[in-house]
């Protein structure tokens, strides 16, 4: 757990990917309390996260400290802004470890994303490139575990389609559930989900899924089994989450996965 | 720093000595050189694929040799039903995804790509594959990705092809699988037609037939209760103009799998017989001579048989509500000369109506108990006391019952609880003998009480004459314990002219006004 | 073909390759911009590792299930590599527990292990290591305290610090790291 409240505090530090340190001073505000939360971010109060999967001595719910949430996903428009700031982060000059060759794929050029696109969620960027952005914004990449607590909703209903479920705008599929839905408590609040898989700072933690016939992790994961080591095997929309991270390297840049940003407390 | 390691490092490499014992690294996957036990593979070719419901054909070379298979991803809104679209899950743009032919002992290249549109990971099991997820953790890709793995064909059969990717399930309700054939050496018999057709459920939030696009519903799916079992991923993919078409004589194939993912199917051909059964997709024929044949989920079937006598086919999932209430049907169209030897068709119709058949005379008992439960079991006791009906009339009426009524209210008169009610000792029948004619003559509907119990059936119209009707009905009134006036032919007449006027006036008369 | 002018010449490319190549290339993993302490208590960075192929493993000390079989079968390929290779490849272990494994507690693992001077054995800050597994495609989660969930991924990286190959079971087959390795040699001369 210390890990978890470390981590992101030395984040900010140590993910020295981005040169220019102008944007960076916007400064990492005491979010303590909504007040200390910015315009456009949602206050998520301290909670628990109940993993999708059982550890091994059982089902251990997981404390998540208080984190300002962004409303939404992040934009092609506030994207532009950062290649602006932040050069070694456009297309022309990004290097394959950083983000394969799809990256910012629906772009023109450097700095021309199709403008019809401009208020919707940035896609085909890559695990570095999200997270140089929120170091620059003043934040971080969510955990696995701060998002699931606030957009892991709850379990989908059988009737996945009903308005309810499909996210607004782009990219809305019939899993558009799967993508994200607001835990009850922050139901009212203007949280979003536009349809997009989202990057998180862990997305390598997830590594059960998908992975059918290894021997990896402590317990083995074996042929179809994520389903009997899963909490609620029914929670597909979950399972469909950890299967695609588990499918993610660090550098892809896909169509339907953005990314949003967190900031905490010291 | 770096140079002083390097030196050393390359120091190291000059003076090791030589390290014997090492296995031989130039051995691999793909060795050209026969390895103990497997077959020498020989040049490689890229893998021949066909759409539902063809087949490739068969394989003609006598080596083994390297297989360069594509199979791709695609995620993509199609027909489910009329007015229905489903998001397919897909390998090469369909469900049941391209047929694959192989021979035993090819190695079979394969890379899988998942489309970039797409929105899942993916991956994909063979069971003709031996090794760990049958390639499902080799082959798992995010969309915009492929991966390529390499797997021998060990062992001859029909296999089931299908993604495996967490949920399992969800994947192949979404369509994902197809078939793979691994020929023997020897090949298969030769047949002149071949065809493959993959069974396959569709849970969808709606009901079967609702319109619109539709969505998986877990809770059906883990409930096993799908909406659509369908052959080739759709209602009606294999019926109308896409029904399997063939001729009289020839020897026929049919590729059999099931992709469930919940349920098995009972394969039957309605007014078939197949020849030969190679259960389970196995390359022996185990069986002659079958009717229905299973295929278990995940599994396969192949069956040979020869259409014998031309027309239109079904073939069906004989859990009989899937076949005609979740679209698990298909045809077939055979063509060529009638084989009247072999099958007539319908040679001649005509009435049938079990009364001429029965006994004329009944032997009628009858009991003075009252009724106190569903429809009162006369016991045995004397003659009703004749009544002035001529006896020629009650004999006339004892044939016509006999020919009419028995079938429903049986010799002795009793009826059928809950059915149809009794004439012995009826109530509603001796009430009144005008309503008694009435019933003869327009029949008979909606709830009535008779001896306490309610009855609430139909009694058709029989068309009889005035003479029958007055016959029956005196024989019915001094019979099985009634006691009662008889009916004369004019009385019948009279009540005939009522209705027709009554019916002239435009006033409906419902017999519901009769209930007591 | 004889040694001695063999060896000579690989010296002679090895000096020129690490001379003309400063930065680091596209995909080179070394690209990363985290700093890392040695059991010994060298501070280093990943760039430094450029020259030697390596053969690279995230382990924990207390893990007692995968990692002491992974780490024991790298021990044993190091000690039988065939004698063309051997000296190509260098040892890594990188620590997914710093919290736990302090450069004390790495220094004894060594021990207890009987690791050579071929092997490294590094620790970093938690997110430094998270940003190395996700380049390398290896994932791990901490389940319990001192405990973790990972895969068994072990890593060639060439000597600009690329990934040539990967596998997930070191311990039952390693021709084709050989193979990896030979391959990569034969491009010597070549910058």
């Amino acid at each position: 757990m210390r890990l978890l409240i470390a981590a992101p505090a030395l984040l900010l530090g140590a993910m020295g990917l981005v040169a220019e340190a102008g944007t960076a001073n916007q400064g990492v505000r005491a979010c303590k309390s909504a007040s200390a939360c910015r315009t456009r971010e949602v206050f998520v109060p301290a909670g628990v996260y109940v993993p999708f999967f059982k550890s091994g001595s059982g089902i251990k719910a997981v404390p998540v400290e208080p984190i300002c949430l962004s409303e939404t996903a992040v934009t092609h428009e506030e994207f532009l802004g950062f290649v602006r700031d932040h050069p070694n982060w456009r297309k022309s000059r990004i290097k394959k470890l950083f983000a394969e060759g799809s990256y910012l794929a629906d772009w023109q050029d450097d700095l021309t994303p199709r403008p019809e696109t401009l208020s919707q969620p940035v896609t085909f960027v890559s695990w570095f490139a999200a997270g140089a952005y929120c170091e620059a914004a003043g934040g971080r990449l969510p955990t696995v575990a701060e998002w699931e607590r606030f957009a892991g909703g709850s379990t989908p209903t059988s009737k996945p389609g009903t308005a309810a479920d499909r996210g607004a705008g782009q990219g809305a599929t019939p899993f558009a559930f799967a993508m994200g839905r607001s835990a009850p408590e922050l139901a009212n609040t203007a949280l979003a989900f536009p349809g997009v898989w989202e990057w998180t700072a862990n997305f390598n933690s997830a590594m059960v899924s998908g992975r059918i016939g290894t021997s990896e992790g402590a317990d083995s994961s074996q042929f179809c089994g994520d389903g009997i080591r899963a909490v609620d095997p029914s929670n597909y929309g979950a399972f469909l989450r950890y299967s695609f991270r588990s499918s993610l390297r660090a550098n892809f840049a896909l169509k339907n996965l953005g990314f949003r940003c967190v900031r905490e407390a010291p | 720093m770096k140079h002083f390691v390097f030196f050393a490092v390359a120091a190291l490499g000059c003076v090791a000595p030589v390290q014997a014992g090492y296995p031989d690294a130039s051995a691999s996957l793909g060795a050209t050189r026969a390895s103990a036990g497997l077959e020498e593979i020989r040049g490689e070719e890229r893998a021949v694929v066909t759409s539902a419901p063809h087949v490739p054909p068969p394989i003609t070379r006598r080596h083994a040799t390297k297989v360069l298979l594509d199979v791709e991803v695609k995620e993509h809104t199609k027909t489910l039903a009329d007015g229905v679209t489903y998001t397919y899950w897909t390998f090469g743009d369909d469900a049941p995804g391209q047929f694959i032919r192989v021979r035993e002992g090819d190695l079979v290249q394969t890379k899988f790509s998942n489309h970039p549109d797409n929105t899942v990971a993916h991956n994909i099991d063979f069971h003709s594959a031996t090794g760990p997820g049958g390639g499902g953790e080799a082959s798992f890709v995010a969309p915009g990705h492929s991966a390529t793995f390499t797997w021998r064909a060990m062992r001859a059969g029909l296999y089931l092809y299908h993604c495996v990717a967490a949920p399992a399930g969800m994947h192949l309700a979404n369509g994902m699988y197809g078939l793979i054939l691994v020929e023997p050496k020897q090949g298969l018999p030769k047949v002149d037609k071949e065809f493959f057709i993959v069974q396959g459920e569709f849970y969808t939030n709606g009901a079967y037939g609702e319109r619109g696009d539709q969505h998986f519903d877990m809770s059906k799916a883990v409930r096993e209760q799908p909406e659509y079992v369908v052959f080739n991923g759709r209602v009606g993919a294999l019926m109308g103009e896409n029904a399997l078409r063939m001729n009289v004589g020839e020897s026929v194939r049919l590729y059999l799998g099931n992709a469930g993912p919940a349920l098995m199917s009972s394969f039957h051909i309605v007014g078939e017989i197949f020849d030969d059964v190679y259960s389970e997709g196995g390359t022996k024929v185990n069986q002659n001579n079958v009717q229905t044949t299973v295929v278990p989920v995940g599994g396969s079937a192949m069956v040979d048989l020869v259409m014998d006598v031309p027309g239109a086919y079904q073939f069906v999932d004989h859990s009989m509500f899937r076949a005609f209430n979740k679209g698990a049907m298909g045809a077939i169209e055979v063509d060529g000369p009638l084989r009247p030897e072999l099958f007539s068709g319908r040679q001649s119709e005509e009435i049938f109506n079990p009364g001429t058949r029965l006994q004329r005379v009944a032997a009628v008992t009858t009991s003075v108990s009252p009724a106190t439960s569903a429809a009162p079991v006369p016991a045995p006791a004397p003659q009703a006391k004749a009544s002035t009906a001529d006896s020629a009339a009650v004999e006339h009426g004892k044939e016509v019952y006999a020919k009419i009524c028995t079938t429903c209210h049986q010799p002795d008169g009793r009826g059928m609880a809950g059915v149809f009610p009794p004439l012995a000792q009826s109530d509603y029948l001796m009430h009144d003998s005008e309503r008694a004619i009435r019933v003869l003559l327009e029949g008979l509907q909606g709830p009535i009480t008779v001896n306490g119990q309610t009855f609430n059936g139909v009694m058709p119209n029989f068309s009889l004459t005035d003479k029958e009707i007055a016959s029956v009905l005196s024989y019915v009134r001094t019979n099985f314990g009634n006691a009662g006036p008889a009916v004369t032919p004019s009385d019948v007449q009279r009540v005939r002219a009522l209705l027709a006027k009554a019916e002239s006036g435009a006033k409906d008369r419902s017999t519901a006004s009769d209930r007591r | 073909m004889n040694r001695a002018p063999r060896g000579l010449a690989f010296l002679a490319a090895v000096t020129l390759m690490t001379q003309v190549t400063s930065e680091p290339t596209e995909r080179s993993v070394y690209q990363l911009d985290s700093s890392w302490v040695e059991d010994n208590g060298r501070a280093i960075r990943l760039e430094t590792l450029e020259g030697d192929m390596q053969l690279l493993a995230l382990i924990y000390t207390t893990c007692t299930g995968a990692c002491p079989v992974t780490v024991k079968s790298i021990q044993m390929f190091s000690r039988n590599m065939p004698a063309d290779i051997k000296g190509r490849i260098r040892f890594l272990l990188v620590t997914v527990d710093p919290e736990h494994d302090t450069l004390a507690i790495l220094r004894d693992y060594r021990r207890d292990m009987k690791l050579d001077r071929r092997w490294k054995l590094l620790r970093g800050s938690p997110e430094d290591v998270r940003e190395l597994a996700a380049v390398l495609g290896f994932n791990y989660e901490q389940i319990e305290s001192g405990q973790f969930a990972h895969s068994n991924l072990v890593t060639v990286l060439d000597r600009r610090g690329e990934i040539v190959h990967q596998q997930n079971d070191f311990a039952s087959d390693t021709r084709a790291v050989v193979d990896a390795i030979r391959h990569e040699g034969g491009q010597q001369g070549q910058p």
